[in-house]
């Protein structure tokens, strides 16, 4: 399967890095390369200091070795790049064929599709795209490091209040080094008129990506966002620690939407990425939502729950994900919905599918706490195995402290029946079509919750990651 | 593992246990603080057993007093030995002990299942026990009578170690029931082990049923193991007590064996039940089903942890696993963890989970048909568990739970 | 003297108004049926009569016959009023897991008796009793352990209801869409099991948007509800007219 990855290439360009290792030195200079305020640095270097008394964590159903953070590089950034690239035909035409290899051509992107790429090239965002369209809406949709300088008042007010630097080892890591990232701001009312997007891609060597989004959503307003990412194929793993924050107000909708394709390693395992992501969104206001919608087929190991604090009276959030794993991927996902408004409602759908020797486990969390009156939750996790040297596991943890709560949780573990892909074979259909039929079937209530041509590719990616386990 | 192998472990044991805390996964929901201490001095009895207010009808009746058991001098239809520790006891045990220390070696040998983790209790059960029990049903035995162990303290200190060990033969069929009952003001711990070994299509019903005051804990461990064909039915009642940690494993070792694992929680007051279950497919075609349900007052807690292990290999396996409960008071607070773990790719497995509160429609439907509301809730209440009572196969031990049930509930309104 | 006298009801379900100013008054042997388009008021007249809590009463009265004296059903709980011999069958018959229709039955009909100042049934002789009642609405012996509607099908439902109706002998029993959802055997089954439960001393309240169910009981009145008011009212003839006609002329 290794060799169907196609996004496994190497872009051979000249970079600007920090040297290898984490100290203080290199976190200030990272911060000086930025330009940052202050306030900012104060915050890294805080970060910093938590980070460092902390133990790094050790999962139960995830097995990896010991990650060596002095290592790593923690900033890398393409050379020729403009300081303010309004126009993205002034990109070194390297990275321009890169992103054409990558099917985001970004100079064609203005005129054929209606989405407004963000693109973060290791450390550094590299540009955006329809950034007229977003201006006149009063959208604000920019690197985080740019959005430091034009809106520090947003940034400041808005950074770290949803996941704070001390959440956990990996958050506080990325708080102490994250180099970029995107940031939104839909204004009050305004549903923002395009799809916004940001692709990650992870180029150089020994290097991990901390990069970092923050997404508000003003009252009544409305925001679709998409993220995609991959990286090249290497030898040794690398290390992805994202923060996402997402803040939606009073009456305000964010749904963001990820197809996670970043390198899993060859078919022995080794390599890939380690993709350690702390994603979290808070519905503050009002009737406000948030939901996430996640096809995770990337990574040697995978460590996710995109969550949502609903802390705004009736608000609502949803969890979709399809997690595959195969060869000896590790995935440990899931979500945590955690009710403190009245009212509030949360939807978790997972599907996951484990195929060759990969492990596979949804770990989710509902919390249900005294204030929130009359909450609702409905679970449903269901999994997969494909091949008898995989593992399906399935960790809810359901609190409950309010009598009104009404909440149900089902789940199932299953494997393609042989009746199932006879029968189909009996109509007429190849035994490959039999089961990416009966494989969409069973991720269809997440499918349908991403955006048209995310769910086009995720069919496709899930098809072809499954080709050769099946059988 | 010989028995004087045993007892050696036992004595090596310390006597200043660390007690598990909430960091501890597997005691995230329940604190023991209130415990207060970790010096573990066994309990010495300080009068006889009393005789009982409430036993199924026609039992045959072992009592424990502060953990020791007293064999009546009666014939019984099965063999009940009294397990010295100063004396070697019968070649029939240690044969079948050295035999059962081996399965339980090699099922627990399979790394990744954390079964090599050390249990404090039940290593602190190893230590103080002095008399231990061994019931033999005998092959071919079918016992209509329920077997009781009623276990009473009188020692208003120390702890209480009951240790029993039960060989269901081939083909047999029993039915044993623990009662745990006392206690209301003083804070009593009873820390019981038992171990059971379900022979091939042996049948065994194991019925525990909490019943203790208010100063009554319990934290306890059973154990079984079914060989090919057996059938468990097993049936937790917690309707009393502080607190009630139940820990039941099940390892299905034989091909076609069939476990039924049910737990009925009636919770009112500060009470603390932690039902954890384990019920771990090491070979292919069995079936298991576990249903627990909850009614919770007051400022209770109700913990369910259940987890299916389904084994590489163990294809065919059938495992259900369903937590219910009903809350009726807004202090109270319902845990649910129903975990699968599944290694086999031709498995069924299913879990699930819903809290709820009284549906006002029933309600209203009872009170249209002239019922009064009270009376009406405790219906729904008694209808929302009795499913589990009901399936219970022996009559005796049936009708003396219903029973218990409208006992349970009338007390969850005091 | 009358049984019930419904006087200008309003009520709402969550501050909307359902009913509008219902005036309704019926004697002890009359059969009346209600009849009207969906949403109209149908249901929740029934379920206000019965003393539903969600519904709330925002004006008028509910006057009915209690010992010779016109009382006002609404100052009564739900239990109080069914012990004053107000039955609802309902449209959705409730399922209730765990409690058996014996059970239930019995717990039922014993605290009506003990309301009445009467001897309670034991256990053998209201089994005998039941027995008795479940031939008319022909229902199987393991039905007395079965759970309360639990895996009933729609049919088994609504045959319950009249059973529960036979067995508490009600002095005025609503029977809300009865008919709904029932095959014609279903129906005759019921609507068999209503006419012999028919008598002079009780009276019955059909709700219904069918005229099918009024050719096997039938009416002295037929009331066209509307818009959550009673539009006109007329003989069983009206009944014909509406199936021919639908409401549309009446409404506008």
């Amino acid at each position: 399967m290794s060799g169907e990855y196609k996004y496994g290439f190497v872009t051979e360009l000249e970079t600007e890095d920090v040297p290898k290792g984490l100290n203080e030195d290199i976190i200030r200079l990272i911060s000086s390369k930025k330009n940052e305020p202050e306030w900012m640095l104060e915050q890294r270097l805080k970060a910093f200091r938590y980070w460092q008394t902390l133990e790094e964590p050790h999962w139960a159903m995830v097995d990896y070795p010991k990650i060596d953070f002095q290592d790593l590089r923690y900033f890398s950034a393409p050379k020729k790049l403009p300081d303010n690239p309004k126009n993205l035909d002034e990109l070194d035409p390297e990275l321009l064929k890169t992103f054409e290899r990558l099917g985001i051509p970004l100079q064609e992107q203005k005129r054929i599709s209606g989405i407004a790429v963000d693109v973060v090239f290791d450390s550094v965002s590299i540009g955006q795209t329809h950034t007229e369209t977003l201006e006149k809406a009063g959208v604000i949709f920019c690197s985080i490091s740019e959005a430091l300088h034009k809106h520090p008042d947003l940034v400041k007010k808005y950074f770290g209040s949803v996941v704070p630097l001390t959440d956990n080892y990996y958050a506080a890591l990325n708080a102490a080094v994250f180099t970029d990232g995107s940031f939104v701001y839909v204004p009050k009312g305004v549903r923002c008129p395009i799809d916004l997007s940001t692709y990650f891609r992870i180029n150089a060597q020994e290097t991990g990506q901390f990069e970092r989004t923050l997404i508000v959503a003003d009252e009544g307003s409305f925001v679709n966002y998409l993220e995609g990412c991959t990286a090249p194929q290497r030898d040794e793993n690398q290390l992805h620690a994202a923060v996402v924050e997402l803040v939606s107000l009073e009456n305000a909708e964010i749904k963001y939407s990820t197809v996670q394709n970043w390198y899993t390693g060859d078919k022995n395992g080794k390599g890939g990425i380690y993709n350690f992501v702390t994603k979290r969104g808070k519905c503050a206001g009002k009737k406000s939502k948030i939901s996430w919608t996640q096809v995770e087929s990337g990574s040697a190991i995978t460590w996710k729950y995109p969550s949502v604090i609903l802390q705004g009276e009736a608000s609502e959030g949803a969890f979709y994900s399809v997690a595959l794993t195969h060869d000896y991927m590790q995935a440990d996902t899931g979500t945590k919905m955690i009710h403190i408004g009245k009212n509030t409602k949360s939807t978790i759908i997972s599907k996951g599918i484990s195929a060759d020797h990969s492990v596979n486990s949804y770990r989710g969390q509902v919390k249900i706490l005294p204030s929130a009156e009359n909450a609702r939750n409905y679970s449903q996790c269901d999994s997969m195995l494909v091949g008898s040297n995989s593992r399906a596991n399935t960790f809810p943890y359901i609190e409950v402290k309010n009598k009104t709560a009404i909440l149900e949780h089902e789940a199932s573990t299953s494997r393609i029946s042989e009746d199932q892909i006879f029968y189909l074979q009996s109509r007429g259909l190849d035994i490959e079509s039999a089961i990416s039929m009966l494989v969409n079937g069973f991720c269809k209530e997440v499918f349908k919750e991403l955006p048209l041509e995310f769910s086009v590719e995720a069919v496709k990616l899930i098809e072809m990651k499954l080709e050769n386990s099946v059988g | 593992m010989s028995w004087q192998t045993y007892l050696n472990h036992a004595a090596n044991v310390t006597t200043t246990p660390v007690l598990p805390t909430r960091r501890d996964e597997e005691w995230k929901y329940v604190s023991l603080q209130f415990l207060g201490h970790t010096d573990f001095v066994k309990a010495i009895a300080t009068a006889p057993a009393t005789s009982s207010s409430s036993i199924p009808s026609g039992a045959h009746e072992i009592v424990f007093v502060d953990g020791v058991p007293q064999v009546p001098a009666t014939d019984l239809p099965f063999a009940a030995e009294l397990i010295d520790r100063s004396k070697a006891p019968s070649a029939v045990f240690q044969s079948w002990f050295e035999a059962f220390a081996a399965l339980k070696q090699k099922t627990f040998a399979a790394k990744g299942f954390g079964f090599e983790q050390i249990d404090v209790f039940e290593d602190q059960n190893a230590r103080l026990w002095d008399k231990a029990l061994f019931l033999q049903i005998p092959d071919g035995e079918v016992i209509a009578q329920p077997i009781v162990l009623r276990f009473i303290s009188t020692s208003s200190e120390g702890v209480r170690a009951p240790r029993i060990w039960i060989s269901a033969s081939k083909r047999s069929k029993a039915s044993i029931v623990e009662v745990y009952e006392g206690a209301t003001v003083l804070n009593r711990l009873t820390l019981p082990v038992i171990e059971a070994e379900l022979a091939d299509s042996a049948n065994l019903a194991l019925t525990r049923v909490d019943r203790g005051g208010e100063g009554f804990s319990r934290i306890g461990r059973s154990r079984v193991f079914l060989r090919g064909n057996a059938n468990l039915e097993s049936l937790v009642f917690a309707m009393g007590s502080k607190l009630v940690r139940d820990n039941s494993d099940l390892h299905l070792v034989g091909e076609n064996a069939t476990a039924r694992l049910h737990g009925l929680s009636v919770a009112g007051g500060d009470q603390v039940i932690d039902h954890h279950t384990t019920v771990d497919h090491v070979v292919g075609h069995c079936q298991t089903q576990q249903l627990y349900k909850s009614v919770l007052s007051g400022q209770s807690r109700v913990v369910f942890n259940g987890r299916v292990i389904i084994r590489h290999d163990s294809q065919k396996a059938n495992s259900d696993q369903l937590n219910q409960s009903l809350l009726l008071s807004g202090t109270a607070e319902v845990d649910s963890k129903p975990q699968l773990e599944i290694w086999a790719d031709d498995v069924k497995a299913t879990h699930g989970a819903t809290v709820g509160q009284m549906n006002e429609d029933e309600i209203f439907y009872l009170a249209s048909r002239a019922i009064p509301r009270p009376e009406a809730e405790s219906m729904i209440r008694q209808g929302f568990t009795r499913d589990l009572l009901m399936q219970v196969t022996n009559d005796s031990v049936r009708e003396w739970l219903l029973t218990l049930q409208t006992e349970a509930d009338q007390r969850l309104l005091s | 003297m009358n049984l019930l006298e419904i006087k200008n009801l309003t009520a709402n379900i969550e501050d909307k108004q359902v009913l509008k100013g219902i005036n309704l008054t019926i004697k002890p042997g009359e059969v009346h049926a209600i009849m009207g388009p969906n949403g109209s008021g149908k249901s929740t007249l029934s379920k206000v009569i019965a003393g539903h809590p969600a519904y709330a009463v925002t004006g008028g009265e509910v006057l009915y016959d209690i010992n010779f004296q016109m009382k006002n059903l609404l100052d009564l709980e739900t239990d109080e009023r069914a012990k004053e011999g107000v039955f609802l069958a309902m449209q959705y018959p409730i399922e209730v897991p765990g409690v058996s229709n014996f059970k239930f039955l019995q717990t039922s009909l014993n605290s009506i008796l003990r309301h009445q100042g009467s001897t309670e049934m034991e256990d053998p002789e209201f089994r005998v009793f039941l027995k008795e009642k479940m031939k008319i609405v022909q229902m199987r012996e393991d039905f007395l352990d079965r759970a309360v509607n639990v895996g009933f099908s729609g049919g088994e439902k609504k045959r319950n209801e009249i059973l529960q109706m036979a067995v508490l002998s009600p002095r005025l029993a609503i029977l809300d869409e009865t008919d709904s959802g029932l095959d014609i055997d279903a129906l005759r089954i019921v609507a068999d099991g209503v006419n012999k439960l028919r008598n002079k001393n009780n009276a019955i309240l059909l709700i219904t948007h069918y005229q099918r169910l009024l050719d096997y009981i039938k009416p002295d009145y037929v009331h066209v509800l509307a818009n959550g008011q009673i539009i006109e009212t007329g003989d069983a003839s009206l009944a014909l007219k509406l199936e021919e006609r639908g409401y549309d002329w009446l409404v506008q």
